[in-house]
């Protein structure tokens, strides 16, 4: 699978060469996702490649970041695909994919598929991961982000997400979702931005979803980011 | 008094056209670069947001490509989201020529359009606008930076109206005689209630019209009785020939600018209009106590003047005396009378259907009463307040922001 999308993206960069570009570097004091930590509470660096061909629709990218699983310090390569239709100034659509693995004894690769919409500046998607983390059941994931110019270069943002474990969760004895919640404040001073936010998640732990995190990983957390675009 | 300040205005405008011919603009090209419609990114869902997303730095390092490679200077940029584009704005090196800069990079593939930074100027304008009491009290100017009454549909039933008049050729859609078998004939009273409607804006010559843009059928079902006279006669056959066709074209506005007897068949001819949500505007005829028909008919918009006597109807109140207008031929003069209030109002309609084309007629009046929403609705009659009527219907900052927004609740924007 990852060597399809790969190719998939060689050809597509081959195929224009006038797209648009973007890189991006992160250092944060947390890699949280949807609700977990992936860097077992510690900082992550991340590196993240995004190419866009507008007057198509079309987009793909990659990232790859520092992970700490199991706890053992790995990496993860996560690559993605998909096409956006803007229905008009402030209305679009879209749908893709994203596959992700993991460096390490364990690769936790999974693939999953995505559609959404944004209005203005509120997104929404619903994810679906048949073998979410390599864990032999499919996922469902609903997120809803919004964001908020304040004064100058300032923005606050929020997000929140809902997740629903299919399968057998008897023998755990607890349920089967998962919601998790984001919101903190922006301070973009291109080509640099400064994020702060407060995270927490609720629900299922992370040994019911499949998570790889380390035992003890805290639910609740402030993370710090800076990035830089070029 | 008013003929100085329309000399002061025309000076203004022959100074303002000498200093922007003084102004000299340096080669410079606009190039525009596509936006992608917002979607996901690497990082979203683990430390990245919309509103500082950061593919922006990629569109400007393809801009400074551009500039290097053509020869250009970046000197700014500006994000154009309703277009989906950034622009780049690039100044052309001496000895370069304009048109072939502009060819290549509309050529290039990775520019959405190119097109010369092109020096623009104001124009004449309108010399009679400033007398206009529309111009002042009802802000016309800013109205119509929000709404000019496009694709909206006006009947004039009238006498007839002179296109010859500078401010009204291309204005009239349709014209069509139903008071005798003879032809069409530009007269007074018609072409005095046509130039207030739609008068075109901007055109160097005369006024603006309320709804410049605006489409107007000039049905002409009074004739004019005395040459050099505006009054003029009709009769009810004449005018249900006229609401008739009105209907035919499916019109959003009938304006009514004469007064009679209630007659039956008209009053049907009217509640058909009426049930369709057309909007009729009829001008209360001060020297009869129920403002006369088809003013006092239910449903109807009757507009009196601010100096008609007071009267029983719920009439709302509009701007009747000197008003500048178009005359047929080339001239234009002073006018008073109800006649031409309803045709303010008529006009101020457009500009709000043209904003909500689906509106309701209570929806029209919540508007109209804008500004005497806040317990001053049992008054009547009632001015109106265009600045506060468009404010709601569009729900957009007009006029004066604090003033209009005061008391409407509506955010300022």
């Amino acid at each position: 699978m990852f060597r399809i999308v790969v190719v998939a993206l060689v050809v597509l960069f081959a195929a224009q060469a006038h797209a648009q570009m973007t890189g991006s570097a992160t250092l944060a004091s947390d890699y949280r996702f949807r609700g977990t930590s992936l860097s077992n509470d510690q900082p992550s660096a991340q590196l993240a490649l995004d190419y866009d061909w507008p007057s198509s629709g079309w987009y793909a990218g990659g990232m790859m970041a520092s992970v700490r699983l199991d706890p053992e310090n790995a990496a993860q390569l996560l690559v993605y695909g998909g096409y956006v239709h803007r229905f008009s100034t402030d209305f679009s659509v879209e749908g893709g994919v994203r596959y992700t693995r993991f460096t390490g004894s364990e690769s936790y690769a999974y693939a999953e598929t995505y559609a959404g919409f944004a209005y203005r500046q509120l997104v929404g998607r619903v994810y679906y991961a048949p073998n979410y983390f390599s864990n032999g059941y499919p996922v469902w994931y609903a997120e809803l982000n919004d964001s908020h110019t304040l004064s100058g270069h300032w923005y606050a943002f929020a997000h929140a997400g809902y997740l629903r474990r299919s399968g057998d969760v008897s023998d755990y004895h607890v349920s089967r979702f998962r919601s998790d919640f984001q919101v903190g404040i922006g301070l973009s001073l291109q080509p640099c931005n400064v994020r702060l936010s407060w995270n927490t998640s609720h629900g299922a732990p992370d040994a019911v979803v499949g998570y790889p995190s380390a035992a003890g990983a805290t639910r609740n957390a402030w993370v710090l980011s800076i990035s830089y675009a070029w | 008094m008013k003929y100085l300040r329309a000399i002061a205005a025309a000076l203004c405008v022959v100074g303002c056209l000498a200093a922007h011919a003084q102004t000299q603009a340096p080669p410079q090209v606009l190039v525009m670069l596509r936006v992608a419609a917002p979607h996901l990114r690497a990082a979203d869902g683990y430390d990245a947001g919309y509103t500082a997303a950061p593919d922006e730095t990629a569109r400007l390092r393809i801009a400074r490509q551009l500039a290097h490679q053509y020869g250009l200077q970046l000197v700014d940029n500006w994000p154009m989201p309703a277009l989906g584009v950034d622009c780049f704005v690039m100044r052309i090196a001496s000895g370069q020529s304009t048109g072939d800069i502009t060819r290549a990079l509309s050529n290039d593939a990775r520019v959405e359009s190119a097109e010369p930074r092109q020096a623009f100027h104001t124009l004449g304008g309108d010399p009679l606008y400033a007398l206009q009491p529309t111009a002042t009290r009802w802000h016309l100017a800013e109205l119509h930076a929000l709404t000019t009454g496009r694709n909206i549909t006006v009947a004039e039933i009238d006498s007839g109206v002179d296109t010859a008049n500078p401010d009204l050729t291309g204005q009239v859609v349709e014209r069509q005689n139903f008071v005798d078998d003879g032809g069409y004939r530009p007269e007074l009273h018609g072409t005095e209630v046509a130039g207030i409607i739609v008068a075109r804006e901007g055109n160097g010559v005369g006024i603006a019209g309320v709804a410049p843009q605006a489409r107007l059928l000039a049905l002409r079902a009074c004739w004019q009785l005395a040459d050099g006279d505006a009054a003029s006669a009709c009769d009810s056959f004449t005018l249900a020939k006229a609401l008739q066709y009105a209907l035919e074209k499916r019109v959003q506005i009938i304006n009514l600018s004469l007064s009679g007897p209630s007659d039956h068949l008209l009053q049907r001819l009217l509640d058909v209009a009426l049930s369709r949500h057309v909007t009729v505007v009829g001008a209360v005829d001060a020297s009869v106590a129920d403002g006369g028909f088809p003013a006092s008919y239910p449903g109807t918009l009757a507009v009196a003047g601010e100096h008609a006597q007071a009267h029983g109807t719920d009439a709302w109140i509009a701007p009747d005396e000197d008003i500048p207008t178009t005359l047929p031929g080339a001239r234009w003069n002073m006018v008073n009378g109800t006649s031409f209030a309803a045709a303010e109002v008529s006009g101020l309609v457009a500009l709000l259907r043209a904003l909500s084309p689906d509106m309701t007629p209570t929806t029209l009046h919540d508007a109209l009463a804008a500004r005497t929403a806040l317990g001053l609705a049992s008054m009547r009659p009632m001015a109106i307040d265009a600045c506060a009527a468009v404010a709601q219907v569009s729900r957009r900052c007009t006029c004066d922001c604090v003033t209009a927004h005061a008391s409407l609740g509506v955010p300022r924007r």
